[in-house]
């Protein structure tokens, strides 16, 4: 089973995702995004990991969450990698320390084009000890 | 998907519905809704009525918050709106009502084949345009621009490619503003931004963007056909993309630095999307410049497509473009914000006007047009689907209650997700190749999101823009060869 699920959007692409921490949260909004991007090619010859240190500022949760995957969207397109890991060292809710490690683009089968992250019906709620968000993506 | 309940839709006409300004306290305007009948049972069904409600909070805006009828649910503003404010009274520039893909735009070019003569070539023609011209994902152009050769672009646009010997001047006086953006400002452009477009000049990315060869098959308006020397059966090539990453970038810069100007000018809206700063404020005009910038890059982007294009046919035929009167008929953005003059209770104002997937539509004797289309009025071009029709219209003075803007294409009816769900590869390229129809694509993913089915029928939307007085049209153009990302 996937770990966030797609939200019917007419134009574009939403998620909807659930975590038991903020951090986790993150990391699997980001997770997520890159799954709807690419898919793994099976063939060996593997590039080697690109690690790469990211540290962000905002003046809310949401705001954070949108410019971590913002980032990491401009990192992607500029230095032609598909990140599969991330480490949040650091989150609170308006500055963020974190790690995220992939690969070059070739290594993958590219399957959506995400141009970019919006703001559209983003909320990031926290009921029974779960966080849960919803991100529109324009593609 | 979540439909909309409790807007009220006031009918006026058979095509058009008011939301009266007295549903939300928040509305400075009312809402105003181009569509059928029928094809409101589809904008019913997703979010796309209560982003016209959410628009018509923005300040400065006049007389209404309009969607064209391929609307559809977009972020901020919906598909298919059109939002014009007056900079004088407090008015609003907002990157959400232009969009990531900054003038993501389409041009057509005739030519003086018919279908008979490029019948048995046209796989040939299709593979060479496939090859030429970069698309799919990440595509990276041929091109390789040094760092002021890059700003120069952003400047000029158009004329930077002409300059360069990617065109003529014939063909910048085809293109809106005349492929350059008056207002450009190069030097507020984030290196970031340079740095995704630097490689992409010259691709037509992925996603609905495409590269099609057409064939005119029904003419409807053959004084205004002639004028553009358009008949039936004749070949053409349509051109749909924008500013790539570039794009993408400058519109991310600023709706992050934007949302603080929510709280420093006392902004509310009801989507933070929909962020936006007053036109006069400083924040506004750094907007509005890079945004111009973008712009620009699109143009620069399909002239050099163009010029590829131009180049295909030359291989192919083993003639050479003028031979073939491969002349530009228009090219149109349809994401973009524009300082135009428009009469507002009888005094001319200078106005933001949004095109969120929409297209400026001027009549005859608009003086922003070159004087070629003085008397005919400006050419808007309406794709389609890839399995069916598009359309090429042209201006005219109803549109005046629209700020001269018309609809932009079909509009999506059907999400990604379930279009993966409905249609299989296989069949979507068997029913293309029953039509006549030779397809090449870098993704099989987009071949199946981009089915026919999962757009409305353009034919609907288009009788709606003319029945309701927006613009006339002049010719229908069926696809043979399509080239997708």
């Amino acid at each position: 089973m996937k770990f966030y699920e797609r939200i019917d959007h007419t134009g574009d692409i939403g998620i909807r995702l659930q975590a038991k921490t903020l951090k986790e949260l993150f990391q699997n909004a980001a997770c997520a995004m890159f799954a709807e991007m690419a898919i793994p090619l099976e063939s060996t010859g593997k590039s080697h990991d690109k690690k790469f240190p990211i540290q962000l500022k905002g003046t809310n949760a949401e705001e954070l969450l949108v410019r971590w995957l913002s980032e990491l969207l401009y990192l992607s397109d500029s230095k032609q990698v598909i990140f599969t890991e991330f480490k949040m060292e650091s989150l609170s809710e308006n500055t963020l320390k974190a790690f995220a490690t992939g690969r070059r683009r070739r290594d993958f089968t590219m399957t959506t084009e995400i141009k970019a992250v919006t703001y559209h019906d983003l909320k990031i709620r926290k009921e029974n000890d779960l966080y849960e968000v919803q991100i529109i993506f324009d593609v | 998907m979540s439909e909309t309940v409790n807007i009220p839709l006031r009918q006026l006409d058979p095509c058009r519905y008011q939301i009266p300004v007295s549903y939300n306290p928040g509305m400075r305007v009312p809402g105003m809704i181009y569509a059928s009948e029928k094809l409101l049972q589809d904008i019913l069904k997703d979010k796309a009525v209560e982003q016209v409600v959410n628009v018509a909070f923005l300040p400065g805006i006049v007389k209404q918050s309009m969607a064209m009828p391929d609307m559809h649910w977009g972020y901020g503003f919906p598909i298919g709106g059109v939002a014009a404010t007056d900079p004088q009274k407090g008015g609003v520039v907002s990157p959400g009502g232009v969009g990531f893909d900054i003038n993501c735009g389409v041009r057509f070019v005739r030519t003086n084949l018919t279908f008979a003569d490029i019948q048995k070539h046209l796989k040939d023609l299709v593979g060479t345009l496939f090859d030429n011209v970069p698309s799919g994902l990440g595509s990276k152009s041929g091109l390789r621009l040094s760092s002021s050769e890059g700003k120069h672009l952003l400047l000029k646009g158009s004329q930077w490619a002409v300059a360069q010997g990617y065109g003529t001047s014939t063909d910048l006086e085809a293109t809106e503003d005349y492929g350059s953006i008056k207002g450009a400002n190069p030097e507020i452009v984030s290196q970031r931004a340079y740095e995704r477009g630097k490689s992409q000049v010259g691709t037509l990315g992925s996603g609905n963007h495409f590269l099609e060869v057409q064939v005119v098959d029904q003419i409807f308006a053959p004084e205004i056909a002639q004028e553009l020397s358009l008949f039936e059966g004749q070949v053409g090539v349509m051109i749909h993309c924008g500013s790539r990453g570039l794009g993408y970038q400058i519109c991310d810069d600023y709706c992050h630095g934007i949302m603080k100007c929510l709280s420093k000018y006392q902004i509310e809206v009801p989507d933070r999307q929909l962020a936006c700063a007053p036109v006069e404020s400083p924040e506004g005009q750094e907007y509005l410049s890079a945004m111009r910038c973008a712009a620009n890059y699109a143009f620069a982007n399909r002239q050099y497509i163009m010029h590829m294009t131009r180049k295909s046919f030359e291989k192919v035929f083993r003639k050479n473009w003028e031979s073939m009167d491969m002349n530009l008929i228009y090219d149109v953005a349809h994401n973009i914000a524009k300082m135009e003059k428009h009469p507002v209770n009888g005094d001319e104002r200078v106005l933001c006007v949004h095109r969120k997937g929409a297209t400026r539509a001027f009549p005859a004797g608009h003086p922003e047009l070159a004087s070629r289309y003085q008397k005919i009025g400006q050419p808007v071009i309406i794709p389609g689907d890839m399995g069916r029709f598009s359309y090429l219209l042209i201006g005219v003075e109803g549109a005046r209650e629209t700020f001269y803007s018309c609809c932009h294409g079909a509009g999506r009816v059907m999400s990604r997700s379930k279009a993966t769900k409905t249609f299989r590869l296989d069949q979507v390229i068997k029913d293309l190749e029953q039509k006549g129809i030779v397809i090449q694509a870098q993704s099989k993913a987009t071949v199946i999101e981009e089915a026919s089915g999962v757009y409305k029928d353009v034919t609907e939307v288009v009788d709606v823009v003319e029945q309701a007085g927006l613009s006339r049209k002049v010719c229908r153009m069926r696809p043979v060869g399509v080239v997708k990302g």
